[in-house]
Parts: C-alpha cells; structure tokens; sequence
C-alpha cells in the first residue's frame, strides 16, 4: 500500500510539473481598451502617445490666439524630431495631432507630404491623357500661414552598480511643440508635455 | 544488495551518458548551420551565405544573439542594408534582454560548461551591433535613427570605458551622426574624445575646427584654424564618406591549465596572428590619379576584440574556478559512494572533457574598419577603390555604382575586403 502511494505521490508530482511546464507556455491573446494606460517597462509606448497629443492639443484648441481667428489659418504639419535614444515613430504623434485638430473644425492644412504626388498627377494630367475640362487649375494650391513643429526629448538614468536583485530605471520624456507664422517668422503659440516614470527590472531571472 | 548495487551503478551510467550527450548536443551541433554560411562569405561567396542564413528557420536560443549578428554583416556586405537593419534591431533588441542573468543556465554551466548558456556578445561585439546599424542608417539616409543608434553607442563606451578604448572608427561615425542631423556642439565633444583617443589627431583637425566653428565656440576653433586653412576643399563641394572593412577579424580558440588529477582550467582567448596590412587608394575608374581623402580613422577590431575579452577575464576567472571545484567535490562524491574505481575514473574524464571554453564570436566581421572622406565636385562620379597589401602588392579592384552629387550633398558607401 505504502509503495503504491509513493508511485502514486511520483506520477502525481511529475504530472503537475508538466501542467505547469505546458500551461505557462500557452499563447494567450486579449483586446484591451486603446484608452487603457499600460506600461511593460519605462519605455515609451501607446498611452504615451495618447497621452501627449491629449495635452498638447487641446491647449492649442483653446488657448492658442489662432483658435478664435474668423478664418481657418493653414497649417502645414513638419515633421517631430526625435532627439531620443529610442527609435520612435514620432510620424504617429503628427498624425495624431493633425487628426485631432483636423475635427475640431478651427484649421485647415496643406498636405506636405504628397507634394510630390500632387506635382506628379498634375503632370500626368496636362500630359495629354486627361480631358482638358477635368483638368486641375494649375497655381491654385493653399499656401500655408503657419508651421506646426516639435521635438521629443528624453533623459535616461539607471541606478549604479551594486549587489541587489532589481535595477531601478528613471526616463523622462518631454514634447515641445510649436507654431510659427511663415510670413513674420515669429512663434505664434508653444507648449510642452513631460512623462516621467521609474521602472524597476529583475537582474536574476530563471 | 546485489540489486540495489546494480540500480545504483545503472543510474550512474544513465547520469554520465547524459551528460555525454549534453556535452555533444551543446557544443556540436548548435553552431552548425552558421559555419556553411561563414564559410562561404570568406570563400567570397556572400550570396551563397545569405541563401545558407536563410535556411536557418529555428536555432537554439543560445545561439540566436551570433545567428543575427552574423545575418546582420553578411546582408551589409551583399548591400541588403534594410534587412540588415531588421536583424540587427533584432540582436540589439536581444541584447536588452540578456541583461536578466538566467538563474538556470548559470546552474547548469557550472556543472557542464558555458556553452549551455545563451551568448551575450563580448561588450566590443555589442557595440559593434550598434556601429553597423549607423552605418547602415546613414546608408539609406535615415540620419535621425543613425543618431539614435549613436546614442545607444554611446551609452556603452560610458559603461564600459576600458573595454571598448581604442574604438576610434564608431567614435567618428558618432560624431558624424551628430554632425548629420546639425548637433555641431555634440559632435564637436565626440571629435575632441576622438583627438585624444587617435594622440596625434591632425587627421581630423578640420573637422574639430568646422564644428566648433558651428556651435559658436569661436575661441576654440581659434586652436585648430591653421590646420583647417590646410583643408583645400572648396566649402561647397561634396563629399564621399567610404566605410572600408578588411581582412578577417579574429577567432576564439581553447586555453588550457591542466592540475592533476583531473582538473582542467579552461578559458576562451583569441587565436595570435599576423595582419598585413592593407592600403585602400580610391580613383577615377579611368584614370590613374588617386584621390586624398580629407579625413581617415580606423580602428583595429582584432586589438579591441582582445582588449573586451581581457576586460571580461576576472569574471571568466572566477566562474572557473567556481565551476573547478563543484566539478571536484562531484568527482570526490561519487569515489566516496561507488567503490568502483572505474567508474569514478570514467567520471572524471566525462568532466575533463566537458571543461570547454566557450568560444563562440562573431565571426564574420572585418579585423580592421576605416572611415574615410574624400572631398568631391558637384556632378557625376565613376570611382574604384584599388586594394594594395603590404609592400605594394597589388590585391583588388572593387568598382563603386556611379555617384551623382549636389553641392554640399553627402553621401555614403560601404566596402569589404575579405582576405
């Protein structure tokens, strides 16, 4: 009797060590909410973004001089430099920002981004193949009046050397944006947002 | 008694041919589908590397680090850059995550040896992840993520000063990357570093004075205004920034300390071997007059290879020794429990032979790298670059695609020669 519950205590340990073994290394998937703040680490990430086109948006709404002018000013939307040590698409900040803006009704932008497109089309229609009525008029494009540019910072720091089982990471991020009038060569409106986050890492894992 | 001596000797035997075979398993088989691609890439078959990299769909984690350094060079040398890029964000991606030390693997090393462990890459190696994707950056004009990989660079020489001096080339390409996206006062601090490091630092003078020049610092370049006077160059011209690998950089191989009976200290190092040296003089495609080159770094990845592993050898040490003596205690366990002396003796020589060093490397990048930039006029260029070893000999001619400049336009090529 005894032996068989020895053997029965094995088969039963071995068995659980494979339940574990199997069940950790299942894939699992799950929606999340795109409004849900998650951080896995101190890195830059989703909410991050979200967070910053939140902040800096609705002060320009608000507050920028240009929000209450009687016409729509233009706006041609340059790029956000990316002075981190990070590869971030800050192309995805932009976009956001311009999308944003774009629905609150109070501006209008020029697409500086398919100027390229644009001339070629334009050429391919005075090329001969496109009727002369369906043609586009040419030098009638929007000029824009203001530029809508940033730049995205960050200041790392790790904790020094010394025995300990975690290491402790500060980063700071900040995103600086700003209008500036094309005819007067002045800033019209700036703003900043700053993220700031500790995370702490195992140094031993299994 | 009979049988419970007979099941003792049975998992015994059934203990050392596992171990046997681990032995086998780790340090055979896993390096193998690298070694075709190598193979071929010195053979300069770089085409028939790819294809073999391409093979390769799954290999054990433990050598994953050296499979995406390894595709990373072979698809820089064959022009790939993009893809070289992804493979290289893949190893550095990698690297980030290897910070964690593996409780398990550790164990496991110090009974077996430390080819069970997932390699990490010597530190030079880690920056050179880094060195080769701003040089891929900068050679599909992506200047703010060169930048970026210039700041994970960075990041390393200032976590690993003493490993990593010497590393004159990927402190240019720094300092270039600065200088690319106009962050002349960064880049002016990177060329100061780059002067001290080179000693006699005329080479890159004109390039201290013109930064400092562009950061306002106008009492500094004041230092290094007669030498930039020596700069012939018209200011508007172009500019060709040459990135020359040569030669084969340097294998690790097995050292050995033998104590008697059975104890076997053993430690990776770097094969001793002669370089010639090797002069890359770039020309019209017809014409005989060699071009001077404004400025010229290189570095020598053979002497900082070395200089990392040396850095990293108190640590190999004490592993070692650690390793040494669990192996001892098992040996002396298993005399004080088996009365047979054959099978301890078999013991012993399972974990003599067991004690391999791990010699694992990077092994397809250059043993030198030079950063070259030649001034050129606006307007349509067929260049060669012609390759003379030591004592004039000549060696090859590599025909670089047809470059077509813009004043002040700056542009990027990347060469190799293989041995």
């Amino acid at each position: 009797m005894t032996r068989f519950l020895t053997k029965a205590a094995r088969l039963f340990t071995l068995v659980s060590a494979c339940c574990f073994v199997f069940a950790g290394c299942t894939a699992s998937t799950r929606n999340i909410s795109a409004d849900q703040e998650m951080h896995y680490d101190e890195a830059y990430d989703f909410s991050d973004k979200k967070k910053i086109v939140d902040a800096l948006v609705s002060p320009l709404l608000g507050e920028s001089p240009l929000a209450e002018t009687a016409e729509r000013p233009v706006i041609a939307v340059y790029g956000i430099a990316n002075e981190t040590s990070e590869h971030i698409n800050t192309g995805g900040i932009t976009d956001a920002i311009r999308e944003a803006l774009f629905k609150a009704g109070k501006f209008r932008f020029v697409s500086e981004t398919q100027r390229e497109n644009i001339a070629n089309e334009t050429a391919y229609q005075y090329g001969g193949n496109v009727a002369p009525q369906m043609r586009v008029e040419k030098a009638r494009q929007a000029g824009a009046n203001y530029i809508l540019s940033g730049t995205l910072r960050s200041i790392e720091k790790e904790e020094p050397k010394q025995i300990r089982l975690t290491k402790k990471s500060l980063r700071y991020y900040s995103l600086n944006l700003e209008l500036t009038d094309i005819k007067s060569g002045l800033i019209a409106w700036a703003d900043s947002v700053e993220i700031a986050r500790e995370a702490s890492k195992p140094i031993i894992g299994w | 008694m009979q049988e419970s001596k007979l099941k003792t000797r049975l998992r015994f035997c059934l203990a050392l041919t596992g171990l046997v075979f681990a032995f086998f398993y780790i340090t055979g088989c896993t390096s193998g589908p690298l070694r075709d691609a190598r193979k071929a890439f010195y053979s300069n078959r770089p085409l028939e590397a790819v294809d073999a990299l391409a093979q390769i769909n799954d290999l054990s984690y433990r050598d994953n680090l050296l499979l995406f350094m390894e595709k990373g060079l072979i698809f820089h040398h064959v022009g790939r850059y993009e893809d070289s890029i992804a493979e290289l964000l893949k190893a550095s991606k990698l690297m980030e995550q290897q910070e964690i030390i593996s409780l398990s693997q550790q164990t496991a090393s110090l009974v077996t040896n430390d080819w069970i462990t997932a390699y990490k890459g010597e530190y030079s190696e880690r920056l050179w992840v880094h060195t080769w994707l701003m040089m891929n950056f900068l050679l599909v004009s992506k200047y703010e993520s060169a930048l970026v990989e210039a700041k994970q660079a960075l990041k390393l020489f200032e976590k690993y000063p003493q490993a990593l001096a010497g590393d004159d080339f990927t402190r240019g390409l720094i300092a270039l990357c600065y200088e690319n996206t106009g962050y002349f006062n960064d880049a002016y601090i990177e060329y100061k570093k780059l002067a001290e490091s080179l000693g006699d630092s005329s080479a890159i003078k004109p390039d201290l004075y013109r930064t400092a020049m562009k950061s306002g610092l106008a009492a500094e370049a004041g230092k290094y205004k007669k030498y930039a006077s020596e700069d012939k160059s018209d200011p508007g011209s172009a500019e060709l920034i040459l990135f020359v690998g040569m030669g084969e950089a340097p294998k690790k191989i097995s050292g050995n300390i033998l104590i008697p009976p059975s104890v076997r200290f053993s430690f990776p190092q770097y094969e001793e071997r002669l370089i010639r040296g090797t002069e890359v003089i770039l020309m019209p495609e017809n014409a005989y007059k060699s071009l001077s080159p404004r400025s010229s770094v290189s570095t020598s990845l053979d002497r900082v290879a070395r200089n990392s592993l040396q850095y990293r050898g108190s640590q190999i040490i004490a592993k070692e020794t650690a390793r040494a003596a669990i192996k001892e205690s098992l040996a002396r366990a298993a005399e004080r429990k088996n009365k047979n002396t054959g099978w301890v003796v078999l013991l012993r020589a399972v974990l003599l032979v067991m004690e391999e060093p791990d010699t694992r490397c990077w092994q397809t990048l250059p043993a030198t790298l030079k950063l070259l930039r030649f001034p050129l006029n606006p307007g349509t260029h067929r260049l060669k670059a012609v390759i003379r070893r030591e004592g004039g000999e000549y060696a090859e001619e590599i025909i670089l695609p047809e470059l077509k400049l813009s004043p002040g336009q700056r542009v990027y090529r990347s060469i190799r020669v293989t041995p």
